[in-house]
């Protein structure tokens, strides 16, 4: 009986010091705080943290207040370049950046969807007007570097990105996100 | 007081510490418009390696609010923080999406700017929120 009540004690200790650990999967942040980040990708964090920088420095640098344009001005997102080891969704940059671009109301961004576009013509022509083509184009470039020792692998992912009006660049920046990991972590 | 010393450099030789040194002009030129601001501090540690020293604004854009933090490490260790502006309009809502969590890093001594632009011609007010690195793995 003693042993049964000492093996009830020990079993009862061992759940409350586990915290009763389920595998049940939490909510956090995306791309916060307490986001996975890694070497073998851009994460989600990387991803917000290098739109948010290309914005803020686009806004600042005052460029697309200097075309003179009418705002909003209509913008076109072009190519944007992957050179990095992985396949990745160059969405995850440029809509968050038309995102809040337009919220700023300095940019209305031109959609790429076939049918919203062929719609704006046709009601364009119904009312004699033309469709005015976008007067910006968004391009930009995703470069990795890879470097390692014996004890760490390191990567940095390169976020180059250009605003152009009448084929010239009239803003271009960069930010560049660097993560070491020691060897023997998740990741490759 | 030499042993002191000696002491305090093994202290922070043990503990690697890489302080920094740095140079500027003896009477800057530039006078930022300075933000009187409220502080709530829950984490007494982690004033002490991300103080805020200062709040300063201005206009980019022709209507855009632009928020610049001076963050100060004032321990000898290199350390890293987590922080995040949010935005508020006239009537004190916030304007979503907010700027995403960014990472800073500081050396030992290092004094470095962090900054948002307002996400609209509407934001009015911010809020910086600042956490420790909270990664556990």
């Amino acid at each position: 009986m003693r042993n049964i009540k000492i093996s009830v004690f020990a079993a009862a200790a061992a759940a409350l010091l586990a915290g009763c650990a389920s595998q049940n999967a939490v909510y956090v942040e995306s791309g916060g705080a307490r986001s996975i980040v890694s070497t073998n990708k851009i994460n989600m964090a990387d991803w917000n943290a290098a739109s948010a920088d290309l914005v803020s420095e686009l806004l600042a640098s005052g460029a697309i207040d200097d075309t003179k344009l009418q705002q909003p001005v209509k913008m076109k997102v072009s190519r944007i370049v992957n050179r990095t080891s992985s396949p990745v969704d160059t969405d995850l940059l440029t809509r968050q950046i038309c995102i809040t671009l337009s919220k700023t109301g300095k940019i209305s961004a031109v959609s790429d969807d076939s049918l919203t576009d062929e719609l704006a013509r046709y009601e364009a022509k119904r009312q004699g007007k033309t469709l005015g083509l976008p007067k910006l184009t968004m391009t930009g470039k995703i470069v990795e570097d890879r470097e390692s020792n014996s004890d760490l692998r390191e990567v940095t992912y390169v976020f180059f990105l250009e605003v152009n009006y009448l084929g010239k660049a009239i803003w271009m920046g960069q930010k560049q996100i660097t993560k070491q990991q020691e060897r023997g972590g998740v990741g490759w | 007081m030499r042993k002191t010393l000696a002491v305090l450099l093994a202290a922070c030789a043990l503990a690697g510490c890489s302080t920094v040194n740095t140079v500027e002009r003896a009477s800057p030129q530039s006078r930022p418009q300075m933000v009187n601001d409220k502080r709530v501090i829950t984490n007494p540690d982690l004033d002490d390696y991300a103080y805020v020293a200062g709040v300063n604004e201005s206009v980019v854009g022709g209507n855009l609010l632009k928020i610049q933090v001076k963050i100060v490490n004032s321990t000898t260790a290199p350390r890293s923080v987590n922080y995040k502006f949010s935005w508020f309009d006239g009537n004190g809502m916030e304007i979503p999406p907010g700027p995403p969590w960014m990472t800073l890093l500081l050396e030992g001594g290092q004094t470095k700017y962090v900054s948002s632009v307002a996400p609209s011609p509407k934001a009015k007010d911010f809020t910086l929120t600042l956490l420790p690195d909270v990664r556990e793995y």
